[in-house]
């Protein structure tokens, strides 16, 4: 694939662009009412990151991660090791987000996102004599609000840009996800408990066939939460490839490097010696998922200018601090709409 | 599973270096092109309509069935799409065009395109043809604000058509109000 995706860049890197032009169309037969109507970049498969001005675009996306494998590092462990560990080990966990997104563009050069996310896991427990429990934990998680603007390149135009992102989460998901009393492991909270910052910088790339990009995106958290811990920075790279097929469809590719620190400070509630993911200090990790993607744009009938794509993947790396679960694979589908 | 990630990491970090390569190589041919096809063709198809609602003043045509001559000047990414105006009738009069080295060339024209690679000498070619009926058609921010008198301007995602009245009117040029409804008009 990857000897594939060197060979066909080299092409068009190589390929005369005038040549690779189809035949112009006369338009002379439109009324010049349609033509300043007209879109010089007609919406297609090709999904934008931004929008132009006083375009809205509202979408609906879910995710669905399965973690099953205890990890320490990159060393599988064993659930009969970690039990000669620890009172209890995770044999599987499920995480399922909601995400209800809107995007609303002031100016060609600028374009403000919210995304509100509802929460929904489940995490299955082995313990040393023989029983078993799974812990279910949902909710609204942390809303989140994204500046993008535009600092190189020009948006109305096929060809390159730069995007920076600002943005930041508000602690609007719960700390407090408990049973009998007791709270839940971190990682089955629904949000941070802090304000955090989500800086990063997007490169777009677009062709009449090809987008492209990458993107490297910083949460950083500002603060300790109500229950004396703060979660590690994150810090994610992301690089992707998409081809149209067609106008209204489009395969894609994308690697996603993720990283991030461990927890600060703790829970006072949680003994790190009875369960694994009660220790602070090692719920740390990195991980490089490779996904690959279907995408379709709706260009005629009731239904235009709808986006749906449905993503998979799986990790090609992961490095975490444990013995904690590792994933084995997520999917993500998502559909929005855009109009003025 | 400690020696399988260990090949996946090695994997992992060949695919980034290919990623990395893949997407300096990949821009090459769209640097090239930041306009499009579809956006000169818009602008073939709006010039078109505009040459319906001009008229220049009597004489400047030598006769009633002669050509209009449309010079094009400076580098037109997609040239190809202007040139399915070539040989069409408006107004009962055949469009013919042809590429011009100078902008002294053009006061055998009718109209005069003046492309975005032009711009540092804008004030210069508008100089050279202000007095003449020449209808003068742009395509970058500022040129109908400093004495072209069309400008065809991508902004929005659309194509924004900008007329200097006192332009055209210095050019003996009249342009139907029909025009001018659709348009931004200079001066304000």
């Amino acid at each position: 694939m990857l000897a594939a995706a060197l060979g066909f860049s080299l092409d068009l890197a190589l390929a005369d662009p005038a040549a690779s032009n189809p035949k112009p169309q006369d338009l002379t037969g439109l009324s010049l009412e349609e033509l300043l109507h007209e879109q010089i970049t007609p919406i297609n498969v090709l999904g934008s990151h931004t929008h132009l001005k006083n375009q809205i675009m509202v979408g609906y996306r879910y995710m669905f991660t399965q973690m099953g494998d205890n990890l320490e590092g990159t060393r599988e462990v064993s659930q009969a090791e970690v039990l000669a560990r620890y009172p209890v080990v995770h044999t599987g966990m499920t995480m399922q987000m909601h995400m209800a997104e809107l995007m609303y563009a002031p100016s060609d050069f600028a374009t403000v996102m919210a995304m509100i996310p509802y929460e929904d896991m489940s995490m299955d427990h082995l313990f040393r004599n023989g029983s078993t429990r799974t812990d279910h934990a949902s909710g609204l998680g942390d809303v989140s609000f994204m500046g993008m603007f535009n600092v190189l390149g020009d948006p109305h135009h096929l060809g390159q840009r730069l995007v920076l992102n600002a943005g930041f989460t508000a602690p609007t998901g719960s700390i407090d996800q408990s049973l009998n009393g007791s709270h839940l492991e971190y990682a089955m909270q629904l949000g941070s408990g802090t304000f955090d910052l989500l800086p990063g910088l997007t490169y777009l790339g677009e062709s009449d066939q090809w987008a492209w990009g990458a993107q490297v995106l910083g949460t950083v958290r500002l603060d300790y939460n109500d229950n004396h811990y703060r979660l590690g920075n994150e810090y994610r790279l992301s690089a992707w490839a998409q081809f149209k097929l067609t106008d209204w469809f489009g395969p894609s590719a994308r690697f996603d490097w993720h990283a991030w620190g461990h927890v600060q400070g703790a829970d006072p509630t949680l003994d790190p010696n009875r369960n694994p993911a009660f220790d602070a200090t090692k719920l740390w990790g990195e991980r490089l998922d490779f996904l690959a993607g279907i995408n379709f744009y709706i260009p005629n009938g009731p239904l235009r200018g709808n986006r749906f794509s449905l993503e998979g993947g799986v990790p090609v790396y992961q490095n975490i601090g444990g013995p904690n679960l590792g994933v084995n694979w997520l999917i993500t589908v998502a559909l929005n709409y855009t109009f003025h | 599973m400690q020696r399988r990630n260990q090949i996946l990491r090695a994997g992992g970090a060949a695919a980034l270096c290919a990623l990395v390569a893949f997407t300096l190589c990949l821009p090459t041919a769209a640097r090239a092109q930041t306009a499009t096809l579809h956006e000169y063709e818009l602008k073939a198809g709006v010039l078109f309509h505009i040459l319906e609602y001009v008229e220049w003043p009597a004489g400047s045509l030598p006769s009633a069935s002669s050509t209009v001559q449309i010079g094009l000047l400076g580098q037109i990414p997609f040239a190809d799409a202007l040139q399915v105006l070539d040989g069409k009738m408006v107004q009962g009069r055949k469009l013919v065009l042809k590429q011009l080295s100078d902008p002294a060339e053009a006061l055998d024209c009718q109209v005069l395109f003046v492309a975005a690679s032009e711009k540092p000498r804008f004030a210069e070619i508008v100089a050279a043809v202000k007095k003449h009926p020449i209808l003068t058609v742009g395509e970058v921010d500022g040129f109908a604000e400093n004495g072209g008198i069309v400008n065809l301007l991508a902004a929005q995602n659309r194509i924004q058509m900008e007329i200097n009245r006192e332009a055209a009117g210095e050019s003996r040029l009249s342009i139907s109000s029909q025009l001018l409804k659709l348009a931004k008009v200079f001066p304000r």
